[in-house]
């Protein structure tokens, strides 16, 4: 209670400061009277009485700041009052804190967008609350190679160990889903088969529902699922009657027993979770065996390492009790390590760290511009804080008031900057919305992030102020006071504000470069125009590794066959294969080399596809010569290939190509492959735009291998059908991928390739938005850090400018003057950022390693033709953020300068 | 124990001195510094330097609380009295300041 009464005691103190202030005012007054009184009734006459109760009181003033001072809340209120002075400091200087506040704006808003993306890259990688306890378990193989458990070995380890609370498994699934009776609304999403104890690994309770119980395991009819909140919202639009229903899972009835919340979507972003009893695999042969993530909470007062122990010695016991093929039982042991280390991968590492280095980069780019407008302002109040030292200011005030200057800048700048971020999030949640992503992607300003960008703010006002504030501390009052321009020269840093000036002329080359390749580069995708009908193609992306009988290359094949046959039984279709290629498009690069041909300093470049026989039948084409791939071309006949019409005309324009022989490079680490022409068919390729197709001579000269003969393990399905996009077929696909395997997962969705062309054309009109907005902030920012130290400097030299003119100088030899120092700066910056352009661009060419490059021509052109629109735009934008303070300074009455002064 | 709560020990003898006044009845800051003196032989001088930190300090900390009223000369006059928790801890300081002073005077006495 009495803890209430003081922290209310200490809130009216706090936002009652005045009426605090004016009662220990009058309560000091009061004790005045009662001293004189006391005086008077000892028979001093009123005016001794006064006088001495005055003199023993002592100095009132200093009284009353200590009686104010014992509320404790001096600091707090002294820190609002220097806000309020840092607003009006605002109010006197308004062109430079709005250009300080767009600065801070642009930096903390860019700030903050890449720390809730990079956030959110994290959470979808973990999408649970995994904490140090949690680990795996799995088989690591003396090459370092790791397998996960198969069911046999999760449950011999479950029953076996005894410093686990409980283990865990799971297997990642693909699921169509949709509520029964809603097939149009049929979407792919990330799933889980789980076993019946899985959600004991989260402290997450479900928000409808329940999760799973032991019967669940045994339920016949409708199994049962948990869904995430995101599907909940979607589907059911958060109807609490949703649980209960049935929906269609991989064309399977299963019913809905409970939601999770929002922020769980372990493992990571997976939206249905499906128990699974794996005991039909009880008797499978550990070679063939599913394997599933197996993972666990240690008890409590268990370490890793004791754990550890244990396992590597239950792992031993199993090798011998299920041995696996003709492996020694040494062969591979149990190891466990903490669960959140599967999520963290190095890439996302990488990407996140290139996320916090750019925006803490972004940070210190504003701050420096801060920097320059503070040193502005300072030299301007120079007069004013000269006048406060003279007066007995001591220094701490003069620094705490530029720094409070810098502040208040940074936190005006961080509340506009909070509210560019999100604007910014909200675009680029609403452009990802048209992916169709298996799972929620909606980006938030989180209170982190809100906490992170003001601190970032301070941190920047701080930093920017703090030279300002030590040089304004040091000011020499005297020359100050006699001579206004010379001494707010003294608190100018010329060295380094030139410095950082030239670096960012330099970066902003640099990023504008980027920008203008970034742009190059995607305008050529979107103008790529498909040889055939993009909508009359569909296209699925197979991960056949997902199962472990299909890691072998045989087996493979086998799938891929069986796959393709099965495909072509769909009535309505010209043709189903399958293919290497990307997307079913986008074929790998290859190097060739002609048997008795010299190939040195010849451009032999093309690109490689591995493909089943009746690839030809999904364009409805024909060979043009010779015959087309087929089943017999194996791995134990000979290797052959056939070619495109573009390999033809770049090699063989006055040759038979059937027949011919040639070696296929595909980098240092892959054996060539000694290939036989055995047919030549029609292009199936994207048609370049011009001009770059009349400058690159048949940039897809590509060669067909067969699939028998070269296994692939991520496979792209091909239907060639008139009404492709017809939902039919993605559900004949699944239904056939399901039968073959059903741990083969479908990775995406289903969709033509026109739909596919359409994404990435939206992907990469996010991208290039992304960086033309990334580069124009950081380019503004530049050139108004550019404007603020080119007006500050000519406003420095107002006086020496009057003179000049009244000895008869011009205005263009004024404007020369004022210009030729920073064009000399501007000059050294747009070299340094194009000698770091020259060097992004070698390590983008030496990353192309050995593959061929069919467009190094254009490339080189489209390098100088981009450094010319760098110069160009760096330059006339330097000399635009110069030209108001030098027209200031050209036009200036000497007369009004030099008699003012 | 800490350098602060010695502090406190030192800086705390005013103020068990104004709670244990208040004790006996409601006062203004002027009555108390003069009834301290008084009972003193006016060997302690409160000054308002200390006084009024000190009952602000109190007042805060809820050990006493304050009202305006209408004093004798027809001026609003500040009179603080004590609240429950002042009056505990009054009790518990004044225990303490027994076994602290008992403890000094043993120790002038026969070190």
């Amino acid at each position: 209670m009495r803890r209430l009464s003081e922290f209310f005691n200490r809130l009216r103190s706090l936002f009652r400061s005045r009426s605090v202030s004016r009662e220990v005012n009058a309560e000091l007054e009061q004790h005045l009277e009662f001293m004189i009184e006391d005086y008077i009734a000892e028979g001093m006459s009123p005016e001794e009485a006064r006088r001495k109760a005055r003199m023993k009181f002592g100095n009132a003033e200093v009284h009353k700041e200590d009686a104010r001072d014992s509320w404790g809340n001096r600091s707090i209120l002294d820190f609002f009052r220097n806000f309020r002075f840092g607003l009006r400091l605002c109010r006197r200087f308004p062109e430079s804190s709005v250009l300080a506040v767009i600065v801070l704006a642009f930096g903390i808003g860019i700030s903050a967008i890449i720390f809730t993306l990079s956030a959110k890259l994290l959470d979808l990688n973990a999408g649970g609350d995994i904490g140090d306890r949690q680990v795996y378990v799995r088989w690591v193989g003396k090459d370092g190679g790791y397998e996960w458990p198969t069911p046999r070995e999760y449950k011999a380890l479950l029953a076996a160990n005894q410093t686990m609370e409980s283990l865990y498994a799971l297997q990642e699934v693909g699921f169509s889903f949709h509520p029964r009776g809603r097939e149009e609304e049929e979407r792919q999403v990330a799933g889980v088969l789980a076993s019946g104890n899985f959600f004991g690994l989260s402290a997450e309770e479900p928000i409808l529902g329940r999760t799973f119980l032991p019967s669940d395991l045994s339920a016949e009819d409708d199994a049962p699922i948990v869904i995430s909140d995101f599907l909940w919202t979607e589907f059911y639009d958060r109807n609490p009657s949703a649980v209960g229903s049935v929906a269609m899972v991989n064309g399977q009835p299963r019913r809905i027993i409970g939601v999770m919340p929002p922020q769980f979507t372990f493992p990571t972003n997976h939206q249905i979770w499906q128990p699974e009893d794996w005991r039909k695999f009880d008797s499978t042969p550990p070679d063939l065996a599913p394997r599933f993530l197996v993972c666990g909470t240690l008890k409590k007062g268990v370490s890793l390492d004791q754990s550890s122990a244990e396992f590597e010695t239950l792992g031993a016991a199993l090798m011998k009790e299920f041995p696996k093929g003709g492996a020694a039982p040494t062969a591979q042991r149990m190891t466990l390590g903490p669960l959140r280390d599967l999520f963290v991968s190095l890439g996302m590492l990488v990407i996140m760290s290139i996320g916090i280095v750019g925006a803490v980069l972004v940070l210190l780019l504003c701050a420096s511009n801060v920097f320059h407008i503070i040193m502005a302002r300072t030299a301007r109040r120079a007069h004013e804080l000269a006048t406060r030292c003279s007066l007995g200011a001591p220094r701490s005030h003069v620094v705490i008031q530029v720094l409070i200057d810098g502040v208040t800048l940074s936190l005006l700048g961080a509340g506009l900057g909070l509210l560019l971020a999100k604007a910014g999030l909200e675009y680029i949640t609403l452009r990802l919305a048209i992916f169709d992503l298996p799972g929620p992607l909606t980006f938030q300003l989180s209170p982190k992030v809100v906490w992170f960008a003001l601190g970032a703010a301070i941190f920047s006002g701080m930093v920017s102020a703090l030279i300002p504030a030590w040089r304004a501390s040091r000011i020499d009052a005297f020359a100050a006071l006699k001579d206004e321009a010379r001494g707010s020269a003294s608190v100018h840093s010329g060295r380094l504000s030139r410095g950082l000036l030239t670096l960012q002329v330099g970066g902003s080359a640099l990023l504008l470069w980027i920008g203008v390749v970034a742009l190059g580069e995607l305008s050529i995708v979107k103008q790529l125009k498909m040889s055939f009908d993009p909508a009359t193609v569909t296209t699925a992306e197979l991960r056949l590794r997902k199962d472990p009988a299909l890691k072998d290359p045989v087996a493979a094949v086998r799938f891929c066959e069986a796959l393709e046959d099965r495909l072509n039984t769909i009535p309505g279709i010209r043709g189903a294969a399958i293919t290497s290629a990307e997307y079913g498009v986008m074929p790998t690069g290859a190097r060739f080399e002609f048997e008795g041909r010299e190939t040195q300093g010849e451009n032999q470049g093309g690109q490689i596809e591995f493909v089943s026989p009746r690839l030809l039948d999904v364009f409805g084409l024909e060979p043009l010569s010779g015959r087309m791939l087929r089943r017999g071309d194996n791995e134990d006949s000979l290797k052959v290939c056939v070619v495109n019409e573009d390999f033809v005309r770049k090699y063989f324009a006055n040759a038979e190509p059937l027949g011919a022989q040639f070696t296929l490079q595909r980098g240092r680490d892959r054996e060539p492959l000694e290939l036989t022409v055995v047919g030549v068919i029609p292009d199936i390729k994207p048609q370049l735009p011009e001009p770059i197709a009349q400058s690159v001579q048949n940039p897809f000269a590509r060669v067909y291998v067969s699939l028998a003969q070269q296994p692939v393990f991520r496979p792209t399905v091909l239907i060639g059908a008139v009404d492709a996009s017809n939902h039919q077929y993605s559900r004949a696909v699944r239904e056939a991928v399901r039968d073959l395997s059903p741990l083969v997962r479908i990775e995406g969705r289903i969709m033509t390739v026109s739909e596919r062309m359409g994404l990435m054309d939206s992907l990469g009109g996010l991208i290039q938005t992304a960086a033309q907005v990334f580069g124009a902030a950081i380019f503004i920012t530049a050139i108004i850090g550019l404007y603020s130290i080119v007006s500050f400097t000519t406003n420095q030299r107002r006086k020496e400018i009057g003179i000049r003119l009244a000895l008869g100088a011009n205005g263009w030899n004024i404007a020369r003057s004022v210009m030729l120092p920073w064009m000399k700066l501007i000059a050294i910056g747009v070299g340094l950022g194009f000698v770091g352009i020259c060097v992004l661009f070698g390590g983008l060419v030496s990353m192309g390693g050995e593959t061929s490059n069919p467009n190094e021509g254009v490339q080189y052109l489209s390098f100088v033709l981009s450094l010319g629109i760098v110069w160009a735009v760096v330059v006339f934008a330097c000399l635009l953020a110069m030209a108001a303070p030098v027209w200031r300074a050209a036009r200036l009455d000497p007369m009004d300068v030099i008699s003012s002064d | 124990m800490g350098k602060d709560t010695k502090k406190d020990q030192l800086l705390g003898m005013l103020d068990l001195m104004i709670l244990r006044v208040l004790n006996s009845e409601p006062r203004h800051g002027y009555g108390i510094a003069r009834r301290i003196e008084n009972i003193s032989d006016d060997v302690l001088s409160v000054q308002q330097g200390s006084l009024y930190p000190a009952l602000h300090r109190l007042e805060k900390r809820a050990f006493i609380q304050s009202e305006w009223q209408m004093g004798a000369s027809n001026k609003p006059v500040k009179i603080y009295s004590l609240t429950p928790a002042g009056k505990r801890q009054l009790d518990e300081e004044a225990n303490h300041w027994e076994l602290v002073s008992a403890a000094v005077n043993r120790v002038l006495k026969n070190a």
